[in-house]
């Protein structure tokens, strides 16, 4: 085991250049996914869960019926309080609306929702830094906004612009200053802290009682709607994270397989003084994990700098045991596909194969049987005869023989052999009988050997 | 009388080369325990493919091939390793050393497999290296030897595990005439002074002059043993 370790790090150390791409590959899919299912995790498959610092990232929206739209930020009420106070927000909604510079996404917040700066005043409009620099919006002046369904329309006042990074895009104005535009469907969130052990059926029974012409969703119920929302929304999404894991897999393959080329020479000299095929897989198994493993962990930490780097621009990315735990299966997983292709060629390979570049075939097959036309040879086959067919295609034959009519064979002797699948694979015909070549049909591809016995009585 | 320590029972390997070439055909040699013997022969006549059937580097395609009376043929692949790691001491004509090695962990190599414990791996490794005087450069790196030292590094790896017997293919072909008359008396003092057994495929007359046994091969073929 520590000869196969000590050999991995100098593999590793030889080829440091490809396993560090390895790594950083894999340090960056990492990465990725654990923002990904953070930010997945944030928009609803943790809804319900209250954020310190409430911003886009951490709000969903769930969808009401025009009745139940609460216009205001909904207030505790008397029932509650002795208890733990919940923090129930209609935060306000995201929507596509005309304007003279095109579609602008428009992002209308009640007042007092917590956000990544100050917002703006009733009739009036932020406008993003980079929208205003990318479609050439000003930043003074007035701006019309209309709902391209029904018409209708609304003037603000540019109030002047704000930065955000993961709001980019979007113009920023008061919920009640939208209304005018909305026609029969709201959004409202109701967020409430799950750990300050405020039981859900008492918030519930007195937000019935407050409106009760409303429909109020519990966090739970919320969160299915979120769930299902999310599914909807996002559909193709948890494909594409599997196709991250693809290219991952196919990455690390390429890498193993560039480094597995380079190392040729010194596999086979590894092999000649006496390498075992096995030994061969730990050597490979062991590299590759190493790089796995190295890849996981600065992945996890690179995201974790990155979420404390976020954090302090109000972005919360969660590194939650679970989502860690599922990298790390699917990081293994991949390591072991890609490592197996390497590690087979390797393991199968001669010596020779390996010190002088000839072709190293994944597969190999032993044909030592008729497969087809057994009736033209049954009396033959009945008395002890071996025949086999090379295949014949367009009346060439694939393939070559080593034994012509009249040659001896033994038990275990390659008879003749067929390339195949672009070389990635050959099949042997190997005798199973001693005795003679009777029949060598190069059209037919048909070869037979007369057991030795046959031959003995004859002569 | 020494005895036969490997032979070769109707050895047959051909490669398939637009049309079937039998580059070892029906090969029957002996060697004897404590011989030095030469193969030689054109290029093409078999030589090398010969010295790597020998080597368990490649299969035959029939045929068999006894070391110390153990049949190739039985052996599956990791057993296969495990004779070349412990009976047999191969030397390449290019030397093979591997590059980020230095000379003595070169020769140490071979023993890792055999779970040596390193201080007595390194022992015997300096040892060897002593033995093809090459003591002063152990902590060189193949690229920082010559090709004559980084042959003696081949020879003293190859001993490493005190093998059966060395099979070397063309141990002075890449060599200039006097690494080469080092490289042989070098040879010579083994097979003599500590009886041990070569096998090595060669153009060099000057191996064959102290030969037990000259094997000369045309076209696959033993013409003359």
């Amino acid at each position: 085991m520590s000869k196969m370790l000590r050999l991995a790090r100098q593999r590793i150390r030889t080829d440091w250049r490809i396993y560090l791409a390895a790594l950083l590959l894999t340090s960056l899919t990492c990465s990725a996914y654990l923002i990904y299912q953070s930010y997945m995790g944030q928009v609803g498959l943790s809804f319900g869960r209250k954020t310190a610092e409430l911003d886009l990232l951490a709000d969903f929206q769930v969808e009401l019926a025009a009745s139940d739209l609460l216009p205001e930020a909904v207030q505790p009420t008397g029932a509650w309080k002795n208890r733990p106070i919940p923090e129930l927000k209609a935060t306000g909604r995201s929507l596509q609306l005309a304007s003279p510079y095109g579609q602008l996404s428009v992002l209308a917040l009640q007042p007092g929702t917590s956000y990544n700066g100050p917002l703006p005043l009733a009739g009036q409009v932020l406008v993003n830094e980079k929208l205003a620099s990318g479609l050439g919006l000003p930043t003074s002046g007035n701006l019309t906004l209309a709902n391209p369904e029904t018409s209708a329309e609304i003037t603000l006042q540019i109030a002047g612009s704000f930065s955000a990074g993961s709001t980019s895009g979007h113009v920023l104005l008061l919920y009640q200053d939208l209304e005018p535009l909305l026609t029969n469907s709201g959004y409202n969130v109701f967020l409430y802290d799950g750990a300050d052990q405020l039981k859900p059926q008492s918030a519930l029974d007195a937000l019935n009682r407050f409106y009760p012409d409303s429909l109020i969703l519990t966090s739970q119920q919320a969160q299915l709607v979120a769930q299902q929302a999310v599914r909807d929304t996002y559909q193709g999404f948890g494909n594409l994270v599997l196709l991250v894991f693809v290219f991952l897999t196919l990455g690390v393959l390429t890498a193993l397989m560039l480094s597995f080329i380079d190392s040729k020479r010194e596999l086979s000299v590894l092999k000649s003084i006496g390498l075992m095929p096995r030994e061969l897989w730990c050597l490979f198994l062991f590299s590759g994990l190493a790089t796995a493993v190295g890849g996981f962990l600065l992945g996890v930490g690179l995201t974790y700098g990155a979420s404390r780097v976020m954090e302090t621009r109000g972005v919360a990315i969660s590194l939650l045991p679970h989502h860690i735990l599922s990298l790390g299966w699917r990081v293994l997983l991949a390591y072991v596909l890609a490592i197996a292709a390497p590690a087979g060629l390797a393991r199968r390979a001669t010596v020779n194969q390996l010190l002088y570049d000839q072709p190293i075939p994944l597969f190999s097959n032993k044909v030592t049987i008729l497969r087809r036309h057994r009736q033209l040879f049954e009396d033959e086959l009945a008395q002890g005869w071996q025949v086999v067919q090379l295949p014949v295609i367009e009346g060439v034959l694939e393939g070559f023989v080593f034994k012509k009519e009249g040659d001896q064979v033994k038990v275990g002797e390659v008879l003749a052999f067929s390339p195949g699948w672009w070389g990635l694979s050959y099949t042997e015909y190997v005798a199973t009988i001693d005795g003679e070549v009777a029949i060598w049909r190069e059209e037919s591809g048909i070869l037979a050997i007369k057991p030795k016995a046959d031959n003995e009585a004859a002569h | 009388m020494s005895q036969v320590i490997m032979e070769t029972i109707n050895l047959n390997k051909a490669f398939s080369l637009g049309e079937t070439i039998y580059a070892v055909n029906n090969v029957n040699i002996q060697i004897m325990a404590g011989s030095m013997n030469v193969i030689v022969g054109p290029s093409g006549s078999g030589k090398s493919t010969l010295l790597s059937l020998l080597g368990g580097l490649d299969r035959p395609m029939s045929g068999d091939i006894l070391l110390q009376g153990q049949s190739y043929r039985e052996l599956n692949e990791d057993q296969l390793a495990l004779l070349r790691r412990h009976k047999l001491g191969y030397v390449f004509q290019f030397f093979n050393l591997i590059p980020h090695l230095t000379a003595l962990e070169n020769v140490m190599l071979p023993m890792q497999f055999t779970n040596t414990p390193n201080k007595i791996a390194k022992q015997r490794g300096l040892e060897l290296l002593e033995r093809v005087g090459l003591e002063k450069r152990s902590h060189h790196l193949p690229l920082q030897l010559s090709g004559g030292e980084q042959q003696r590094v081949a020879i003293a790896r190859a001993l490493a595990n005190r093998p059966a017997i060395i099979l070397a293919d063309e141990p002075t072909g890449n060599l200039d005439t006097k690494t080469r008359d080092g490289i042989v008396a070098l040879f010579q003092e083994l097979n003599q002074q500590e009886g041990q057994t070569f096998v090595m495929v060669t153009h060099d007359p000057s191996l064959s002059k102290f030969a037990d046994q000259v094997i000369t091969m045309r076209d696959g073929v033993v013409v003359y043993q």
